[in-house]
């Protein structure tokens, strides 16, 4: 036991979960006061004691699937010890269920009865069914089971459950709008359970195969902050937006909080000299205003082609979650054209909309919407240069992946003579600079500094390094 | 089976006693509240406002019969405000009075230990939960309020349950507290605290525990209305949302509905009274867009 905890921390170290030595030892001590019972009280005593960041509990989930999949065979997140009965669908039986589509239409019946009852401990088995039936498992490979999972709701026909669900339920919740929209939500939510069934019971398989830590290492479980903005899937850029948000109100607090406690303002002498009448006229406090914040004022300019997009709009969206804590931020967006897109950003409801409207309606594109940064650079230079001062900071958001245009990195210098600093972001790893068409070697001599900015992590210590 | 004060005897038995002091558990708050019990270790508690996480302490102090020393944490709190002072008044007070009695002045010593008792130490929270002789539940609410630097009071406090006062000595619980403390997550705590503590974060409620504490909370309410009210919330949960509606606000909106005498969720009453749920302009908008 105390053996399986230690790695089981070892793993979430390596995603970068920090967990004391203390800390195992008060899980070991958790777990035994619940005592043997249920997998869920088991979780939750580790995840108190381990844990100390909700931001955390994807990875734990993760890892505690994986780490602990066989000690109850029910399931992932079964909420119930297993029935005696032992599961209708024994996966060796799985094969039995006439060939072809019957059997998963079988299954899929099945596992919606299994959601609709509420009813875990079954859904689990069935997916056990249905993984070692449709999922296509190969012996030995070190793959993180992302495709077998795939294949198994493939087969399943996820869109049918949808229809099959939202058949089910029609008329539970009302007619209407709202009866509409609480149906949607329920629908979403149990198949999403079913996914987290599938899932598990993958994960649950490979580590039969391959064991604990092989596992753990495959998937290599990325913290929401750690996630590259490049090579991010779907479901990753997802967990980005939303820890983003969080992030801000952190590092706005962080910058808020430095700002303030930096020094005193100048002498206050109305409140020193009504403070010391209480001492007979002699000024014993001396009173200070609060200090002038200087504030800077951001110009970013962003590229959103394609491969830097999400980059891009992950920046937008923390700037302007800590616009408070700028004087100003205005925002231009290019490809092969520039445009200011700061309007989006003031009168849109949220940052969200804002992002949508300048996807769809800034006029970046001037020949042919290949990224060209010389001449967007010029453009800039032509339109905005006069409203830089010594105050403002630009910071350039791209990968300085110039195809092979001329990268005119004189406009860059102008631009950066104009403000008082010029930072570069670049989304790709350090060591791919200067390879094909990457130019930022042009362009670094004009700027304070060229940032590596894959992540979240990065990105939060540059932000902070600029507040 | 009411609890005693001397702890829990399982994870079921905290359930009740909670349920009994009107505060429904998730099994998650349950558990982790029985192992600060048995482990004695304080509970951090983190999660969006009004989901209840300052209510849990105190109905921690209901089902245990327990006093509830509470601190409220600030920017500036600092030990006189947290842990302990010396009553300075009454500490002139006492010279002046030996003065009067014609005691010898020059007996500093006597003096000295006389004026740094007991008598004359004002308890503030922390010093006051550990020195109880009944159980206590000891609240250190939106510890996230203060500075990093102050946390390193609460420490000693919370490792060891016991206050070191210099001039004194080392005061130790005669009765060790239960701890809780809130943090609204807007700065990262130190690690040194963190690791201390037990971490519960408590989220918006499933739908099945959302109508139990409905119904639970507004008696008055047909069950039928609160499972609506249940999905209806967990439907604007999932939205993308500036502040998703939490526990109080759905109560609220519970009894705005029951005073508009309102049976079912029409889209008319709905649609008029969304800003009791949602509290920015532009979410009652996308939820309005969302509705039709």
């Amino acid at each position: 036991m105390i053996d399986q905890l230690v790695s089981f921390a070892d793993a979430l170290r390596e995603a970068k979960v920090p967990v004391s030595m203390t800390e195992v030892v008060d899980a070991t001590s958790a777990v035994r006061a619940v005592g043997e019972i249920d997998r869920r009280t088991f979780r939750t005593a580790l995840f108190a004691t381990m844990i100390k960041d909700e931001g955390h509990r994807e990875v734990f989930d993760l890892l505690f699937d994986v780490f602990f999949a066989n000690r109850h065979p029910t399931s992932s997140r079964d909420e119930e010890p297993e029935h005696g009965e032992g599961g209708e669908v024994p996966p060796s039986a799985a094969q039995q269920f006439g060939g072809g589509g019957g059997g998963a239409d079988e299954l899929r019946r099945m596992m919606i009865e299994a959601m609709l009852a509420g009813d875990m401990a079954r859904l689990a088995r069935l997916a056990r069914a249905a993984v070692a039936r449709h999922g296509g498992l190969e012996k030995g490979r070190a793959v993180s089971g992302v495709y077998y999972a795939y294949r198994t709701l493939k087969q399943l026909d996820v869109e049918m459950v949808y229809a099959k669900l939202r058949e089910e339920l029609a008329g539970t919740q009302g007619e209407g709008a709202i009866g509409e929209a609480i149906l949607a939500t329920h629908v979403e939510q149990l198949v999403a359970e079913l996914r987290q069934a599938i899932e598990a019971e993958v994960r649950r398989m490979l580590v039969e195969d391959r064991g604990e830590e092989a596992v753990a290492r495959t998937m290599r479980p990325l913290l929401p902050e750690d996630i590259d903005f490049m090579q991010a899937s779907r479901d990753e850029i997802q967990k980005i937006r939303h820890a983003i948000g969080p992030l801000a109100r952190k590092l706005a607090t962080r910058l808020a909080k430095r700002r303030m406690s930096r020094r005193k303002g100048p002498l206050d002498f109305r409140r020193t000299f009504r403070e010391s009448l209480g001492y007979g006229g002699v000024p014993v406090k001396l009173e200070f205003r609060p200090p002038r914040l200087s504030k800077p004022e951001i110009f970013i300019i962003a590229d959103i082609s394609g491969s830097v997009a999400a980059f891009a709009r992950f920046t937008l969206q923390l700037v302007y979650a800590l616009s408070e804590e700028f004087k100003k931020v205005r925002s231009f967006v290019f490809i092969d054209a520039i445009d200011e897109v700061t309007g989006y950003f003031e009168t849109a409801g949220s940052v969200e909309e804002a992002l949508k409207l300048v996807n769809t309606r800034a006029n970046v594109v001037h020949v042919d919407g290949h990224t060209n940064y010389g001449h967007s650079f010029e453009q800039f230079r032509e339109n905005y240069l006069e409203h830089l001062s010594k105050k403002s900071t630009v910071i350039v958001l791209g990968d300085a992946r110039n195809n092979y245009h001329a990268s005119r990195a004189d406009f860059l210098g102008e631009i950066r003579s104009r403000a008082s600093r010029l930072y570069w972001l670049n989304p790709e790893p350090a060591s791919y600079w200067n390879s094909g068409d990457s130019v930022i070697s042009d362009y670094s001599r004009y700027c304070d500094a060229v940032v590596e900015c894959r992540n979240l992590r990065q990105l939060e210590a540059f932000i902070e390094l600029i507040g | 089976m009411k609890a005693t004060g001397e702890g829990f005897t399982g994870i079921d038995q905290v359930s009740e006693a909670l349920a009994q002091a009107s505060y429904l558990p998730s099994q998650e708050i349950s558990t982790t509240v029985y192992l600060a019990t048995v482990l004695h270790k304080p509970i951090l508690v983190e999660g969006p406002a009004g989901t209840g996480k300052t209510e849990l302490a105190k109905a921690l102090a209901r089902a245990l019969d327990a006093e509830l020393v509470r601190l409220q944490c600030y920017e500036g709190l600092d030990d006189a405000k947290a842990i302990y002072e010396w009553n300075y008044s009454k500490q002139l007070l006492r010279i002046q009075a030996a003065r009067a009695a014609g005691e010898d002045p020059a007996d500093w010593d006597a003096v000295k230990e006389n004026i740094f008792s007991e008598e004359f130490l004002l308890a503030r929270p922390l010093l006051r939960a550990i020195s109880l002789d009944d159980p206590a539940v000891l609240l250190i609410d939106e510890i996230d309020r203060v500075e990093l630097e102050t946390e390193a009071l609460f420490l000693e406090l919370l490792s060891d349950f016991q206050i070191t006062i210099p001039e004194f000595g080392t005061v130790s619980a005669t009765r060790q507290p239960i701890v809780i403390l809130t943090s609204n997550n807007t700065r990262e705590l130190s690690e040194a605290l963190k690791r201390r503590c037990l971490f519960l974060h408590i989220g918006y409620p499933s739908k099945e525990r959302e109508k139990a504490i409905l119904m639970l909370k507004v008696p008055s309410l047909p069950e039928e209305l609160a499972a609506k009210i249940a999905d209806f919330a967990a439907m604007l949960r999932s939205l993308d949302l500036k502040k998703h509606p939490s526990i109080s606000e759905t109560l609220d909106w519970a009894v705005t509905l029951l005073t508009l005498d309102a049976k079912d969720l029409d889209p008319a009453t709905v649609a008029s009274t969304l800003n009791v749920l949602l509290k920015y302009q532009a979410d009652v908008e996308k939820a309005r867009a969302k509705l039709g």
